[in-house]
């Protein structure tokens, strides 16, 4: 392995921080820590309002002056909650949705990202140009025509316009960010198994994954996030109420229910959770690697 | 010196079109397709609920949202006023957030996943937090103000508030953006650094003669994206405010999605999207072409 | 071929063939439960017809309204072999209406909307959404004469069809008229008179209304807002509450359309001495509890007015028969209802309206429309119907007084005939349609906020909203004609 990449997989240790031990005195260092854990704690704040919220019960939501702790605390919201609207039904959906949208747009995604990084062939280029002016395209242009094609199709009112797409590419900006990734890797080890007879699928799948872990896991993360908390393309395509996934649910519960705080934000720190833990789990996985572009804004 | 890949050259460009065909697929009938549609439907009254009165009226949509649609240009000063504001404080707030994580603190790592919290949840259950956060008499952005001396606002019940109120929520999430800027700085190479150091340059001019130049082709991407994801804003805009006071937070695709939705012009709001569509390719010249007085690429002259 | 490409090409179809299958393993199951939600004419069980009703557009779902609706049903059900007769409830209003867009779009449509408040029938009129049942209507030998006279210009939609059309595009289905509900208790401890029962009573007119309310609304200090040193900040009593400043607008005479004209009238004199009599209420004779005062009086509830209300800090209210079993249960203080007053131009109290309609597009014209004739137009089921499964009165003309004895025993202290004499001065001019009705409607809190609030006046914010409503108006006219009769 060349130094490079053993370098990136190690986290980078050729690379200097701006303002590091040696940089700057030491008030300036502890400035920037005092600044940080401030503004972490701020950050903080809005998740420790909601689990306290979805602790309270009803009638002290809107208590003033504010209350951190609450007088009594109520966990029965979260099993009142979970009954108030079919919250566990909508969870599954939302797992319908998201998990082969997770597998489709990574499979997909990674063998493009494949052939645009490793092969050669008439025309490539010009196809992968065309894979970063979609980057830009604002996806207003294309949902009213997607959704009478999808009308046509008669998938309305299903799963299929949700998830079919990610199975198609899996997203222009996964394909970019994966080639990117690819590139890095070094053709040494494609050719040491060309040589010993592997073909081009092959490669992918020996060669070129498992040294992309850090990549592949920040595609999935994002697009796990992504679908799990999409609002626009379910209420589009979802109509009938059995179906609807959680943010479907979670706003319905918003307007019929007279708005009881407590019990939504106690779906809605349950509704959360799955994100977080996708998080936790795939941040082991890419913290420590090499990401060559972020990702919009 | 590969002679195998010559020798199988029409063999593999069939294995690439095999490989890279989902995706084709996917750019016809989903990108390509609906575009071509979309641009015709532009020019004609299609109506969701009856397509089969559809009639031709050439440009007359877009003659209707630049002269004869106030509310288009409502959602436009709307959208770009957030656009604005978020995206320089984003860019100021992750930068500057980008260099204090680049401290070698023990216990980043727990930091940063603080900060990067935000971009991990989104959407309904956020924005549902916020409304209630930002509840005029008993939400905990005012009662933190009174904290501080200073009187509360109405928030997302005044037109003055409402789009600083996005904004607040946009840079709770900051750590996205600080978490891109970071990995740029830290693939700025030791050496040069070091070499600053060895010539007795000071910290700030090694910041803003070696960090920013070399940063700034990144940043420049980040921002253009950024942009354009912002001008987007739907979810939160639909779920706390649904455009108001009056119109005062009246997001471009909000009104699109109403014209669509709630009015049944399926024509005109293509006509809109393609208007959008417009906005956004200025935008980008624009930004392309001044790019040239602030980034810095690899290879020129400074 | 080598064995390099066949592996290849089997490598490849071993690696999507499970991700290929995932769409289509969905579909399957997606699709096969879609078959049992019935559109229209679905036989999904051999020769049975179901007929489709939404309900979510208004009010229908409640809980205590729900038996009646389905006993009625099932009675349909009995009576018709062969029929069978399903419910799709949105609870949110409007979820129902966005959602009601959608299943148009993909086909999908319920086929009937009952009930359906005058304002969802407005939504979708000029979209030809909904069937002309007057073809039917005759056939069965039924009239709109059967119904109160309040109601068949709405059901005629003679906005957009004209004032002579035949089309009927809904059947009645309840009627909600307005009263004036007041504190009995507050009104004694003023030493105030209580306004007349009796509709059109003479001196009882909108400055008496402000007069009244006045010396009802009291400060920390007790002083009324005619007082010296009265302060609007901090008023712990308020002579009106829950209030309707849309009909005040009417009762000045100010008219947003006249059917048949190219121009809407928002500008008028009289449009614009109403919307301000309304604001004047709040900001300059400060009788009026706007929602932000009232949840000053009644802290942290949902509904402040409401609130406001129950805890005897508003003397008088605009009630709907609608909000008896809301405004009018569990009070403790003694209330009663009167009529409201006269405007300048007119005596007009809101009539909120129901009708039961039928989706053009349904597959099953002919069972729908005999379900709402055995719902609505029978006048038992038609009474039960509205009385107990919307909280409403008949529209039918042969069952008007049986309001009165239905709620006499719930609300015994109370003259509800005030209800049924406001039958003459009710009507529904706020929700009937108008060319870009739906637009024009949305576009009206960027101009009425600040006047609500007192920052601007209704002569200066009422000129704008005109000309950017008549703009919208004018595009319409560039897509759609109005229909001759």
């Amino acid at each position: 392995m060349s130094t490079s990449a053993r370098a990136a997989r190690r986290g980078g240790r050729d690379w200097a921080p701006v303002i590091g031990p040696r940089a700057t005195g030491p008030w300036a260092r502890r400035g920037s820590v005092v600044v940080l854990l401030l503004g972490a704690a701020a950050v903080l704040v809005p998740f420790a309002w909601m689990v306290s919220t979805s602790l309270k019960p009803e009638s002290e939501v809107f208590r003033q002056p504010i209350q951190w702790v609450p007088k009594h605390t109520r966990p029965a919201n979260y099993t009142e909650a979970a009954t108030l609207i079919p919250f566990w039904r909508y969870f599954v959906n939302s797992l319908v949705v998201a998990v082969p949208t997770v597998i489709g747009t990574v499979v997909s995604s990674a063998a493009v990202a494949y052939a645009f990084a490793r092969m050669r062939a008439r025309g490539l280029p010009t196809l992968f140009g065309l894979v970063l002016a979609t980057i830009m395209l604002p996806a207003e242009v294309t949902l009213l025509p997607s959704f009478l094609l999808f009308r046509e199709l008669g998938w309305v009112g299903t799963y299929l316009p949700l998830v079919v797409p990610a199975f198609l590419g899996g997203g222009a900006f996964n394909i970019f960010l994966l080639r990117q990734f690819f590139l890095t890797i070094p053709r040494e080890h494609d050719d040491a198994a060309r040589v010993e007879g592997h073909g081009f699928l092959s490669i992918l799948l020996r060669v070129i994954v498992p040294q992309s872990w850090p990549a592949i896991a920040l595609v999935a993360t994002f697009t796990f996030v992504g679908t799990w908390n999409d609002f626009l393309g379910p209420l589009l395509y979802l109509s009938d109420q059995d179906r609807y996934t959680l943010p479907l649910g979670l706003n319905f519960f918003k307007d019929i229910y007279n708005t009881q705080w407590a019990h939504l934000m106690a779906a809605s720190v349950l509704a959360l959770l799955p994100c977080l833990v996708v998080f936790f789990l795939a941040q082991r996985a890419f913290s420590e690697g090499v990401v060559l572009t972020g990702r919009k804004g | 010196m590969r002679p195998t890949r010559r020798r199988a050259s029409r063999r593999e460009a069939l294995a690439a079109y095999g490989l890279v065909s989902p995706w084709l697929i996917g750019f016809l009938g989903l990108t390509v397709g609906p575009m071509i549609a979309s641009l015709v439907m532009s020019l004609t009254d299609y109506g969701l609920v009856n397509p089969e009165a559809t009639r031709f009226v050439g440009a007359d949509n877009y003659r209707e949202a630049l002269t004869g649609d106030p509310l288009v240009w409502q959602a436009l000063r709307v959208t770009t006023y957030y656009v604005a504001l978020s995206v320089v404080l984003e860019l100021a707030l992750g930068f500057g957030l980008a260099v204090l994580l680049n401290v070698g603190l023990r216990g980043v790592g727990v930091v940063r996943t603080v900060y990067y919290l935000p971009a991990v949840v989104s959407g309904v259950a956020v924005s549902l937090l916020w409304l209630l956060i930002f509840q005029p008499s008993s939400g905990l952005a005012n009662a933190v103000l009174e904290v501080l001396g200073i009187d509360g606002v109405d928030w997302v019940y005044s037109t003055t508030w409402v789009i600083p109120a996005f904004v607040l929520m946009s840079v709770w999430g900051v750590g996205r953006a600080a978490f891109i800027y970071l990995a740029i700085l830290q693939r700025i190479p030791t050496n040069l650094y070091e070499a600053a150091a060895v010539d007795g340059v000071g910290s700030f001019r090694r910041f803003a003669r070696i960090t920013l130049p070399l940063a700034t082709p990144a940043i420049f991407l980040n921002l253009v994206l950024a942009v354009i994801g912002k001008f987007q804003i739907f979810t939160e805009a639909f779920v706390i405010s649904e455009g108001g006071p009056g119109t005062s937070s009246l997001f471009y695709i909000l009104y699109l999605y109403r014209v669509a939705f709630r009015y049944f012009r399926v024509g005109y709001a293509s006509a809109l999207a393609w208007l959008l569509f417009a906005v956004l390719l200025v935008l980008t010249t624009v930004a392309f072409r001044t790019s040239r007085h602030w980034v810095y690429y690899e290879g020129e002259r400074r | 071929m080598s064995p390099l490409s066949r592996r290849q090409v089997l490598a490849r179809s071993l690696l999507l063939a499970p991700a290929l299958a995932l769409p289509n393993l969905l579909a399957a199951c997606t699709k096969t439960s879609e078959d049992s939600a019935g559109t229209g004419a679905s036989t999904s069980d051999a020769k049975k017809v179901t007929t489709q009703i939404l309900v979510g557009f208004g009010t229908g779902n409640a809980p205590a309204q729900v038996p009646a609706q389905v006993d009625l049903a099932k009675a349909f059900e009995a009576t018709t072999p062969g029929s069978s007769v399903e419910f799709l409830r949105i609870p949110d209003t409007d979820e129902a209406q966005r959602k009601f867009g959608v299943l148009l779009a993909s086909g999908d449509a319920p086929d009937v909307v009952l009930p359906t408040g005058l304002f969802g029938i407005s939504l979708y009129l000029d979209q030809n959404v909904w069937l002309d049942l007057s073809a039917l209507m005759s056939a069965s030998g039924i009239s709109l004469d059967l119904f109160e006279p309040g109601v068949r210009d709405a059901a005629r939609g003679v906005n957009y069809f004209g004032a002579g059309s035949k089309k009927v595009i809904g059947i009645p289905a309840g009627i909600f008229t307005h009263a004036v509900a007041y504190n009995k208790d507050l009104f004694a401890k003023a030493g105030l008179a209580e306004p007349p029962h009796e509709w059109d009573t003479p001196d009882w007119n909108y400055d008496k209304l402000v007069e009244v309310a006045s010396a009802l609304t009291l400060d920390d200090k007790g002083r009324t807002p005619t007082q010296p040193g009265f302060d609007p900040t901090n008023i712990k009593q308020f002579g009106l509450g829950h209030w309707d400043t849309g009909v005040m607008t009417l009762g000045h005479g100010g008219k947003a359309y006249e059917p048949g004209a190219k121009k809407l009238s928002l500008d008028s004199p009289e449009y614009i001495a109403g919307v301000q009599a309304g604001a004047d209420l709040v900001n300059k004779h400060h009788v009026l509890a706007s929602d932000e005062l009232a949840a000053g009086v009644a802290a942290g509830a949902d509904d402040p007015q409401l609130a406001a209300w129950k805890s005897g800090k508003v003397a008088m209210i605009d009630m709907c028969a609608c909000d008896l079993l809301s405004f009018g249960v569990d009070n403790s203080f003694q209330w009663d209802v009167a009529a409201w007053p006269r405007g300048p131009k007119r005596l007009i109290s809101h009539l909120n309206v129901d009708f039961g309609s039928v989706v053009a597009k349904s597959k099953g014209q002919a069972q729908a429309w005999e379900l709402l004739r055995f719902l609505l137009v029978n006048p038992q089921n038609g009474r039960t119907l509205s009385s107990k499964g919307y909280g409403a009165m008949s529209p039918l003309r042969s069952e008007t007084g049986t309001f009165v004895d239905e709620l006499k025993g719930r609300f015994p202290d109370v003259d509800l005939s005030v209800f049924v004499k406001a039958l003459p001065y009710s009507a529904n001019e706020q929700e009937v349609w108008y060319p870009a009705f739906t637009e024009i409607g949305d576009m009206g809190s960027q101009f009425l906020d600040t006047v609500k609030q007192g920052k601007s006046t209704a002569a200066e914010q009422l000129p704008k909203y005109q000309e950017a409503a008549q703009k919208k108006f004018d595009e319409w006219f560039k897509t759609h004609t109005l229909p001759t009769a």
